[in-house]
């Protein structure tokens, strides 16, 4: 393969340069966002490297460009500005001792375009196309490299996309992408690489390369995040903890509330891991990027107005978790779960079931009652952590704004299709499913693994239902 | 593929296989194994993220002493395998046995229907479940039942051996694009195929030293049927010239006829028929069945998106960004002094309120902004070059006078060093006072908010340009602070210089 490409990504001043190399590179600590001119004051490079470790691509982020009719008119000045073009222009350019004096930041890019192979042209797509822009244009005209204008905010309501592809093709560059650093989206991301191959033909094996890793890692992200939601879901459905049927109210409550910390810490540790998995890094990305708080979820997960949020009807005992469980003994716990509950996992259980039939029996006749998650709270856990995974997948690793918090309005999605809840109603009667149960899980049960994998096959479905 | 090419893939395998199994036991402990140095490895080593989970895995197992285990796992799993055949095997003698006797008469329809039907009902019933549709509960519903019974036989042993989990990652393994499935087909072919043989070669040793008479018998069926099912079983043995039964013959055989006819014509039907519908058929689909489980089992990838193996990805690979360069650049202080700084100090002059929008976002129509009472003298719009050029032209050549030059400026723009350069250039041109006016939005057009350290950016980048006075204003309300700001001052100028 050829050696990494260099690309040096250009454009005028807050159009989003680094957030582009960012939400590429999906880092979200590179180089410094901010809504003001002249962020970025330095040039600085950054790699993209495909799975197994080699890089395919140099990016560099250059300061934005601030004055290009301040460069026009110091060529104007000079004597024999007729007779020279393009890049040898470029390179007196950067010899005037005008320039060197007053474009500190413009030299820094037009050096940078000389080393590289081509250049992204980044563009606020919700500006009108000035003359500061078509001069801008002119002069990267000069450095004769490719040169790819990225439209960007084209989830934007003010986007004049169209206005821009049109005054494009007026300067000759047919090749444009729209691309919204913000909003991420892969079909776009690919679109871009796609229009790069086409500039640069002799460096195209690379550039496949690069668009077939992020392909198969777009996938793998999706895919990963989908087991990690049915992982945390059959462990919520099969959660159990004993609690004696003799205790007085406070204790008990005081036992329920242990257990919900339990959980809570549980669902922690799956926020946890998906921000790992998308390599979000608390510490240094702005605190505002996900619906969360501090990497939390604002809301307590048994609090009613965190049911309310996502339009889950939710009684006090379903709240709590606790009551459902705690009056009723194994037989009627199907039916205090759910109706259909009974009729297929009971049966099943007290027929199939050998372990647990047997430590629950002994269980239930030692006093104890069992204290397990309600389907209400099954469904709050599902959609708050959907919600973070859209979040992560369609997000650039540029967004700055919180996400707007989905899903409170939506009606069908407060419900769930229930062939999403026959791998749950069956891990119910399950306990050794659940991670949480820590003494009985037992991870080499293929039947686990298979209720895990069929509830990811449908998540991964539904996530890529066009909405 | 070659020889070296299988051994290779075959080792792969087993390498995936460890890997399983250390997720299974880092998925009981609760979190995975931190071993810096197996992470340090995997990473050196490179490749795709697989590769990079199975030389952790390899670095991690040498401890358990895994790969040992494993291959004394084969090495049972082969006998065991090797135990079942040679059941098999004398199972099948012994049925034959069972239905030859020792001697004189055998009935034909039962010894065909035992020794040949039987196994041919079991191969009806393996098409059916091979052919129902590969869902994951299906075959996994095969694979546990194999392995279940497996791991039943060899519960004390595994557990004493320590590493418990090799065989459910072999089961969920090849679970994951239904190897297993083939896996059970072989053995189930290769078990009927070992029935077959034991029936086959006891029911030629028998032929071979003692002499039986074939007869066959029916009370439902017809005699037709019997003939065509028997004339049928030795299709294969005439193509290849031996003799079998004709009808006349087959006719003759029936019980309580008389003296049997054609004893080695017989013997060649029930042996070639065995051959030919027991043994060639189950050896077909044993090889086919084989070869397409090796070739599935190969083709095995990890599920890399599994949790266990996905927290994985950052400690394996190296993070995109982390290869930073700083690029050396020429170092310039930024200019923050204009060439032209001396500029005469602000005062009323006599002419006009002069107004020019600089990069705005109003259409045409929207142009001259109208504030009552005041009436501007437009002095244009500069969005490009050529109109800055003409401008600065008309200011220097028409001796123009203006009394104060308004610049109208769009918050939706970000300042830059291109709106200071005009500016001081057009304090430079023009001996009037220069006030900037920051409008947020046009009424009537849709925008997008502006934040409020966009307003700040703005008044301080105008003032480094030496503007005389700065405001943000919305010109279409006449109670914006900014406009009635803008009002008074106009208003205050001398009277007889009032624009009005």
């Amino acid at each position: 393969m050829n050696s990494p490409l260099r690309i040096v990504v250009v454009g005028h001043t807050n159009t989003g340069k680094t957030s582009l190399l960012r939400t590429l590179a999906r880092d979200e600590t590179f180089g410094e966002v901010r809504d003001q001119p002249a962020t970025t004051r330095q040039a600085e490079t950054l790699s993209l490297v495909l799975a197994d470790g080699t890089v395919a691509v140099y990016l560099v982020d250059t300061p934005g460009l601030e004055d290009a009719r301040g460069l026009l008119e110091c060529m104007e000045e000079w004597p024999d500005r007729s007779r020279i073009d393009g890049p040898e222009r470029l390179e007196r350019l950067l010899q005037d001792t005008n320039v060197l004096k007053f474009f500190d930041q413009e030299i820094k890019v037009l050096q940078q375009i000389l080393q590289a192979d081509a250049a992204i042209y980044v563009a606020d797509s919700r500006e009108p196309l000035l003359g500061k822009y078509r001069e801008e244009l002119m002069i990267l005209g000069d450095c004769a490299i490719p040169l790819l204008p990225v439209l960007n905010f084209v989830s934007s309501p003010e986007t004049r996309v169209q206005e821009w592809r049109a005054q494009m093709r007026r300067l000759g560059l047919h090749a444009v992408v729209a691309f919204d650093t913000v909003v991420f989206n892969r079909d776009d991301e690919q679109r871009l690489f796609d229009k790069l191959r086409t500039l640069l033909d002799s460096h195209s094996d690379i550039v496949s390369a690069l668009m077939e890793d992020r392909k198969q890692q777009g996938d793998w992200l999706h895919h990963a995040a989908a087991e990690q939601l049915a992982d945390l879901l059959i462990n919520a459905a099969a959660f159990v903890r004993r609690i004696p049927r003799s205790l007085d109210a406070t204790t008990r409550d005081a036992q329920i509330a242990i257990h919900q910390a339990c959980v809570r810490q549980f669902e922690q540790e799956t926020v946890d891991g998906l921000l790992r998995l998308f390599d979000f890094d608390l510490q240094q990305a702005p605190k505002d990027r996900l619906p969360l708080v501090n990497g939390r979820w604002g809301m307590d997960l048994f609090h009613p107005d965190a049911f309310s949020h996502y339009g889950i009807r939710a009684g006090k005992g379903a709240v709590a978790g606790a009551m459902t469980g705690l009056a009723v003994d194994f037989m009627t716990l199907g039916g205090s779960l759910g109706t259909g509950t009974m009729t297929g996992s009971v049966i099943g259980s007290v027929l199939g079931g050998t372990l647990p039939l047997r430590r629950r029996l002994w269980a239930s006749a030692q006093g104890f009652a069992e204290w397990r998650l309600s389907d209400e709270t099954l469904l709050l856990l599902f959609f708050r952590q959907q919600n973070l995974i859209q979040a992560l997948l369609h997000r650039g690793h540029a967004a700055q704004e919180p996400v707007q918090r989905s899903g409170r309005k939506t009606v069908e999605d407060t419900s769930l299709p229930a062939t999403f809840w026959k791998p749950l109603r069956k891990a119910r009667l399950r306990e050794q499913w659940s991670r949480w149960n820590v003494e009985v899980f037992d991870p080499a049960g293929s039947e686990r693994a298979i209720a895990v994998k069929t509830l990811a096959a449908m998540l991964r479905e539904r996530w890529n239902k066009p909405r | 593929m070659n020889r070296d090419q299988l051994r290779v893939a075959t080792l792969r395998f087993q390498d995936r296989w460890i890997a399983e199994a250390i997720r299974l036991e880092e998925d009981r402990q609760g979190a995975a194994f931190s071993d810096p140095k197996a992470d340090e490895t995997a990473r050196q080593c490179g490749g795709d993220f697989e590769q990079r989970i199975l030389t952790r895995a390899l670095t991690l197992s040498r401890g358990r002493q895994l790969v040992i285990h494993l291959r004394k796992w084969r090495l049972t799993g082969l006998w065991l395998v090797v135990a079942l055949l040679a059941l098999a095997f004398f199972s099948g003698a012994g049925a034959a046995r069972a239905v030859l006797g020792h001697g004189s008469e055998v009935n034909v329809g039962l010894l065909l229907v035992v020794l040949l039907g039987l196994p041919l009902g079991m191969l009806l019933l393996w098409l059916v479940w091979i052919g129902l549709p590969c869902t994951p509960s299906r075959s996994g519903w095969a694979g546990q039942f194999l392995l279940s019974g497996l791991q039943w036989i060899l519960r004390r042993p595994v557990q004493d051996s320590g590493s418990p989990f090799l065989i459910p990652a072999l089961s969920q393994l090849l679970d994951t694009n239904g190897a297993i499935r083939w896996w059970a087909s072989s053995l189930t072919h290769a078990l009927w195929l070992g029935f077959t043989l034991g029936a086959f070669f006891f029911s030629s040793w028998q032929m071979t030293f003692r002499q039986y008479d074939f007869v066959w018998g029916t009370t439902v069926l017809r005699e037709e049927h019997f003939i065509v099912l028997l004339t049928l079983l030795g299709t294969p043995a005439q193509w290849l010239g031996w003799s079998v039964p004709g009808p006349e013959m087959i006719q003759a055989s029936r019980m309580g006829i008389g003296p049997v006819p054609g004893r080695e014509y017989w013997s060649t039907l029930i042996l070639s028929g065995l051959f030919f519908f027991g043994i060639l058929p189950r050896w077909l689909l044993l090889m086919g069945s084989f070869f397409r489980a090796g070739s599935l089992t190969l083709a095995i990838r990890l599920p890399t998106a599994l949790p266990g193996y996905s927290r994985l990805s950052r400690r394996l690979q190296e993070q995109p960004s982390s290869k930073k360069e700083r690029v050396p650049s020429v170092s310039v202080p930024i200019d923050s002094r204009s060439p032209e700084q001396e500029i005469a100090p602000p005062e009323a002059r006599s002419g006009e309120v002069f107004l020019l929008g600089y990069e705005l976002d109003r259409e045409s129509s929207q142009w001259p902004p109208y504030l009552p009472g005041v009436s501007w003298q437009v002095l244009g719009r500069v969005d490009e070059y050529a109109q800055e050029l003409d401008l600065m032209v008309a200011l220097r050549h028409r001796e123009l006078s203006p009394k104060v030059i308004v610049v109208l400026f769009s918050l939706l723009r970000t300042p830059d060093r291109g709106m200071i350069r005009f500016l001081r250039r057009l304090r430079s041109t023009s001996q009037a006072p220069v006030w900037a006016l920051l409008e947020a939005s046009v009424r009537g057009n849709e925008s997008r908010p502006v934040a409020r350290s966009r307003k700040e950016q703005w008044e301080k980048m105008v003032q480094e340009a030496g503007v005389d006075w700065v405001t943000a204003v919305d010109l279409g309300n006449t109670q914006d602070r900014g406009t009635r700001d803008l009002l008074d001052r106009l208003h205050h100028f001398p009277a007889e210089d009032r624009a009005s």
